[in-house]
């Protein structure tokens, strides 16, 4: 059985009349990379800080399995404090502390440590904040669209020493983002929010596999059976996001054509039906 | 503990360093200032009258004015550079994401910087407190001025430690109240003013003042009894504007006996007598109250203080520290 890192049973937050989490009831499997897509207020930020700790939930419960770590978009750090000093935040304060991580976290980066962090870039800042909340041995760390003010060559860079540091620990990553391009080279799991709820949520191999694109003459239902996500149609041609158990293995008779669908189709497809693909939520 | 130590020390070292620094300074100020006035004292016990008085007018006895003056002043200072920034510096850099997201919970964290900072504060507190009461009591001793008036009073009965402590907790609390450094400057200003008016008017009415008549002496070798009190130590209620009392126990105000009835009369003595006046109506607080009135004062500061840290207490925890 798969442990887990996350599990949240009819969880809502509520700020005055709005709810930013409703319902919300999830099993997040750990030592995973898990991508939390969606809209901006789509309750991503409320699940991170509820599952930090730092906002408590209206209603519902919520179990995160382990220490936690939370890194913010705005990713603050004292200004005044020299980069070196920022560890030693991280070493006082937390009970557990690897120095080391977080020094070869810097160090690839080429960190200067002497360095005052007001006087630092903006994604040299976002390279000390990660090694701080690294430096703490989360067992489950989430990042809240930490990666948005770095350009993508950067972003990449940062990407793939997170999942070779997943792959050397068993650490849980909960990454928040809606940039549905960057979730490709980076999601085991996807958990996809819309209006406080969960709409989509599982491995995303096992999505994937599950979802087929369907293209053919205009028609107002899909040639096959399934849960219908996206309808489009133009005036001679209709396409098709469905949900079955074959997905684009799914046999279909001619002249209709079954397609795989990549993440970026999939989260679109679920989210704004009648965007245009490629489109930033 | 010790990671809050450092945090606390890390974050504001300059406030403490050029508090310790200040703290050094008022203390060597005053005990020089109160050894000199000891000195003075001491030698007008040799002296006349008019020699003795004359040298109150001299440099040393303003210069210890002047420091029980500043000390007074200091609280505010705390409460600015100490206080506000504890949390409204925080909130204006958004750095309190970072800090409550560590193992460290907020209301944790509060309670140990404040510690932290009402540790030191205390402890400066402890050394100006004991050093500018012996300074008022210097001052006394060669004054004559009252202990229980004004500066002296406010200098004494480790009153300066109690106000400390109660604008450390004002200044943090309106740093938490407001999350802007000049917002709650304002506020912690604006306190202060009440606050300074506020208990002039009060200090008088913490207990009911004793009243007598103070009888004039009518006419040479005719005293009418002995006084009653004296002005040592005593706390004047109506100093300012003492009224006239005739023989059926009506008063009159200094203006309409001075400048009214005998504003014109060569003999003030006799104008008095013709118009019924025997004496003048003293309110005032004996000595004897005064280790009361620093008792009082010294309670309200503390519950100054904890009234003040509940406040920032209860924002901290309904602080949100992320959108949804």
């Amino acid at each position: 059985m798969t442990e887990v890192a996350i599990e949240t049973r009819d969880l809502g937050k509520q700020y005055r009349k709005l709810w930013a989490l409703k319902d919300f009831s999830v099993s997040l499997p750990a030592n995973k990379v898990i991508a939390l897509v969606g809209a901006n207020g789509a309750g991503k930020s409320t699940l991170m800080s509820i599952a930090a700790g730092i906002l408590p939930a209206s209603e519902g419960e919520i179990h995160v399995n382990g220490r936690v770590v939370l890194l913010s978009q705005e990713k603050p750090l004292y200004r005044s404090f020299r980069v070196a000093e920022m560890l030693a935040f991280g070493r006082h304060l937390n009970r557990t502390w690897d120095h080391q991580r977080a020094l070869t976290w810097l160090s690839r980066f080429d960190i200067p440590l002497d360095r005052p962090c007001g006087k630092l870039s903006g994604g040299q800042q976002t390279q000390v904040a990660m090694a701080v909340a690294l430096g703490a041995r989360p067992s489950v760390l989430l990042l809240d669209e930490p990666l948005a003010n770095l350009d993508p060559v950067a972003r990449r860079d940062v990407i793939g020493e997170l999942l070779a540091e997943v792959a050397e620990s068993d650490m849980t990553v909960v990454l928040s983002t809606h940039v549905v391009a960057e979730l490709a080279e980076v999601g085991d799991h996807l958990l996809l929010l819309s209006q406080g709820r969960s709409r989509l949520d599982g491995d995303v191999e096992e999505l994937l596999a599950q979802h087929t694109r369907l293209i053919g003459p205009r028609a107002d239902t899909p040639p096959i059976e399934g849960e219908v996500v996206q309808t489009q149609h133009t005036e001679r041609q209709s396409t098709f996001v469905i949900r079955t158990l074959l997905g684009a293995d799914t046999p279909v008779a001619e002249p209709w054509q079954a397609q795989p669908v990549t993440l970026e189709d999939l989260v679109l497809a679920y989210l704004k039906p009648n965007r245009s693909l490629g489109e930033e939520l | 503990m010790k990671g809050l130590i450092w945090l606390t020390w890390r974050q504001h070292r300059w406030p403490i360093v050029i508090s310790a620094a200040i703290t050094v300074i008022f203390f060597v100020l005053m005990a020089v200032t109160a050894s000199d006035l000891g000195s003075m004292a001491a030698k007008c016990l040799t002296e006349t009258a008019d020699q003795c008085q004359r040298k109150s007018t001299e440099a040393v006895p303003s210069h210890a004015a002047y420091l029980m003056n500043s000390l007074v002043f200091l609280p505010v200072l705390v409460a600015v550079f100490w206080g506000v920034p504890l949390l409204a510096r925080e909130f204006e850099q958004r750095t309190l994401p970072l800090a409550w997201s560590q193992d460290v919970s907020r209301l944790r964290w509060l309670a140990g910087k404040t510690a932290v900072m009402v540790v030191l504060i205390a402890a400066m507190g402890t050394v100006l407190a004991a050093e500018s009461e012996h300074l008022a009591h210097q001052y006394h001793a060669y004054t004559s001025d009252s202990l229980f008036e004004g500066t002296q009073f406010q200098a004494g009965g480790w009153l300066p430690l109690t106000l400390g402590l109660a604008w450390l907790a004002v200044g943090i609390a309106a740093g938490a109240a407001t999350r802007r450094v000049l917002a709650a400057i304002a506020v912690v200003g604006g306190l202060w003013i009440v606050r300074m008016v506020g208990m002039v008017k009060l200090r008088a009415q913490f207990m009911t003042p004793v009243t007598v008549i103070k009888p004039f002496q009518i006419g040479k070798g005719d005293r009418s009894g002995p006084s009653v009190f004296t002005f040592s130590n005593d706390m004047g209620i109506n100093s300012g504007s003492v009224p006239f009392v005739d023989a059926h126990g009506g008063t009159h105000s200094a203006a309409q006996v001075m400048d009214g009835w005998c504003g014109s009369a060569d003999d003030m003595n006799a104008c008095l007598h013709q118009h019924g006046i025997v004496g003048s109506l003293i309110k005032f607080q004996p000595a004897a109250r005064m280790g009361a009135f620093h008792l009082i004062e010294n309670g309200m500061n503390l519950g100054l203080f904890v009234i003040a840290l509940a406040v920032a207490w209860w924002c901290v925890r309904h602080t949100r520290t992320t959108v949804g």
